[in-house]
C-alpha cells in the first residue's frame, strides 16, 4: 500500500508537467513565436525576446530534471533507516510536486497573457491578480497532495520486549485508562508572521513608487507570511495507540509498538535549528530550544516534540509500553 | 495535560475526568483560553463514551471554569481560573470529610458562615 502511495505521489509532477505541454501545444497556433523576455513592461521597448519553445524548455524541463533526480534520491534513501528514509522521501515528493505545479503554473499564465497576440511586442503582461493568486495557490494544493499522499504515520517496524528498566515509569493502575493531551498556541508563529508580513508590505510600497505596477506582485512578499499562520497550533496527543503530534497542517504519528522507549532531552538552539528545520518533521516537532520529549524508535531513530511536562509523558509512554510488553490482558 | 480515568473505581467516570481538568488549571497547565480536548477525541484516547466527556466538561461549565461554545469547543475561562480550581476542589473535599463525619448540611454551612464573619 505504501509503495502504491509513493508511486501515485511521484507520478503527479510528470501529470502536471504534461498536462502543461498539451495546453501550451493546444495554443500553439494562437501564440507569437517569440515572447519578450527583457524590457518591453510599461511601453519600454523590448531589449531581447525568447521563443515559445525556448520559455517552455527551462519551465518544464527544469521541473523535469528536478523529478528525475528526485528518482534517484528515492531509490538511493531506501538504505537509511525506515523512518528517515519515509521522511527524506517526503520531503522529496513535496519539493518536486511544488515546484513542477508552480513552474507550469507560471508558464500557463504567461502563455495565456500572450494568447491571440501576432508579435511579441503585442503579447500582453501576465495580470498580478494571476501571479499573486493563483500561483502561491497551486504549490499550496501540490504541497497537500504531494504530503497526504506521503503520509503522516512513521513506518519504524514494532519494538520489541518493554523499554529498558532505567527509562522513568509514571506509576498505573491496572484496569486506569490514561491519556495525554496538550494544545497550545505558539506565539513565535504570530510574531514572525507579523514581522514579514509588514516588512513585505514596506518593500511592496517600495517597489510600486519605484517600478510602477509591476511593484503590486510585491503584494505575495505579504500573503506568503499569512500562509504561516496555521503554523500556530501545536498539538500532542499520547494513548494507549499512538503518539500523535501536530503543528498546524504538519502532522506526524508514531503508533505505540514502535516506541523502543521515552526520555527527556534538553534540546539546545543548535539541536533545535538542525532538528526542527532543517531536517524537519522527520525527526522532530520542537516548537523551542528546552526540555522535550525523544522517542527511541524501534528502526534506531530518534522523534523529538514539544511537551509541557516531559518527564510525566515520558513515564506514561514507558509504562503503556510495559502494558503492551505485559501482554494485551491489561491494555 | 495528563487525563487518567480507573474504571473500576467507585467515582463515576465524568467526575474523574472533570478532575483531571481542575488540578489541570489549579497547577497552571491549563490558563484562560485555553482549548480543552475535543470530546470525541479524548473519548477514543481514553477509551470512555463521549457522553461520559461532555458530561464531564457540562459540570466543568456549571462550576465557571470552562466555556462550551458550538464550533469551538471547551476552553479555559474566568478571571482567576487557577484559584476559581482550587477552590471548587476545595468545596468538594470539605463537603466529603463532613459527611464522613457525619456533619450536615446545616452544621457545614453555620460553620463556613462562622469562619467568614
Amino acid at each position: 500500500m505504501r509503495k502504491i502511495r509513493w508511486f501515485i505521489g511521484m507520478s503527479v509532477p510528470p501529470a502536471v508537467l504534461g498536462g502543461a505541454l498539451l495546453t501550451m501545444l493546444a495554443w500553439r497556433d494562437r501564440l507569437p513565436a517569440e515572447l519578450p523576455h527583457r524590457g518591453g513592461v510599461d511601453g519600454r521597448p523590448i531589449l531581447s525576446t525568447i521563443t515559445i519553445e525556448g520559455l517552455a524548455g527551462v519551465m518544464l524541463g527544469t521541473p523535469a530534471l528536478l523529478w528525475l533526480a528526485g528518482l534517484v534520491g528515492f531509490v538511493l534513501v531506501g538504505r537509511l533507516p525506515a523512518t528517515l528514509a519515509h521522511w527524506l522521501r517526503a520531503t522529496i515528493q513535496v519539493a518536486v510536486t511544488a515546484v513542477s505545479a508552480a513552474l507550469s503554473t507560471v508558464l500557463l499564465v504567461i502563455l495565456h497573457a500572450a494568447t491571440d497576440a501576432r508579435t511579441a511586442a503585442e503579447a500582453g503582461m501576465p495580470s498580478t491578480a494571476a501571479m499573486t493568486g493563483l500561483v502561491p495557490l497551486t504549490i499550496l494544493a501540490g504541497v497537500l497532495v504531494a504530503a497526504l499522499l506521503a503520509g503522516r504515520r512513521s513506518p519504524a517496524g514494532r519494538a520489541i520486549g518493554a523499554p529498558d528498566p532505567d527509562a522513568t515509569r509514571l506509576p498505573l493502575a491496572d484496569q486506569e485508562k490514561v491519556a495525554w493531551q496538550e494544545r497550545r498556541v505558539h506565539r513565535v508563529v504570530d510574531l514572525a508572521v507579523a514581522t514579514l508580513a509588514l516588512s513585505g508590505a514596506a518593500m511592496t510600497a517600495v517597489l510600486v513608487m519605484t517600478a510602477g505596477s509591476p511593484g503590486w506582485a510585491g503584494v505575495v512578499s505579504v500573503i506568503v507570511p499569512m500562509t504561516l499562520l496555521p503554523m500556530r497550533s501545536y498539538r500532542l496527543t499520547i494513548d494507549e495507540r499512538a503518539v500523535r503530534v501536530r503543528i498546524g497542517p504538519i502532522s506526524r504519528e508514531v503508533a505505540l509498538e514502535s516506541v523502543r522507549r521515552a526520555d527527556v532531552v534538553d534540546v539546545d538552539a543548535s539541536q533545535w535549528l538542525l532538528k526542527g528545520v532543517l531536517h524537519g518533521a522527520g525527526a522532530g516537532m520542537v516548537l523551542l530550544p528546552g526540555p522535550a520529549l525523544a522517542l527511541r524508535l524501534a528502526d534506531g531513530s530518534d522523534f523529538l516534540m514539544s511537551c509541557r511536562d516531559a518527564t510525566t509523558a515520558a513515564g506514561l509512554i514507558n509504562s503503556m509500553r510495559d502494558r503492551q510488553a505485559a501482554g494485551p490482558a491489561l491494555i | 495535560m495528563l487525563f487518567r480515568v480507573d474504571p473500576s473505581s467507585s467515582t463515576p467516570l465524568s467526575d474523574q475526568i472533570a478532575g483531571c481538568v481542575r488540578r489541570g488549571i489549579a497547577d497552571g497547565l491549563l490558563t484562560r483560553g485555553d482549548r480543552l480536548p475535543a470530546g470525541r477525541e479524548l473519548a477514543s484516547s481514553l477509551g470512555v463514551n463521549m457522553h461520559t466527556v461532555l458530561r464531564a466538561y457540562g459540570d466543568l461549565r456549571d462550576e465557571g471554569l470552562i466555556e462550551l461554545r458550538p464550533g469551538r469547543g471547551a476552553t479555559v475561562t474566568g478571571a482567576s481560573p487557577a484559584d476559581q480550581a482550587r477552590l471548587v476542589e476545595t468545596v468538594r473535599e470539605l463537603v466529603a470529610t463532613a459527611r464522613r463525619a457525619g456533619v450536615g448540611r446545616e452544621e457545614l454551612m453555620s460553620l463556613v458562615d462562622k469562619e467568614f464573619a
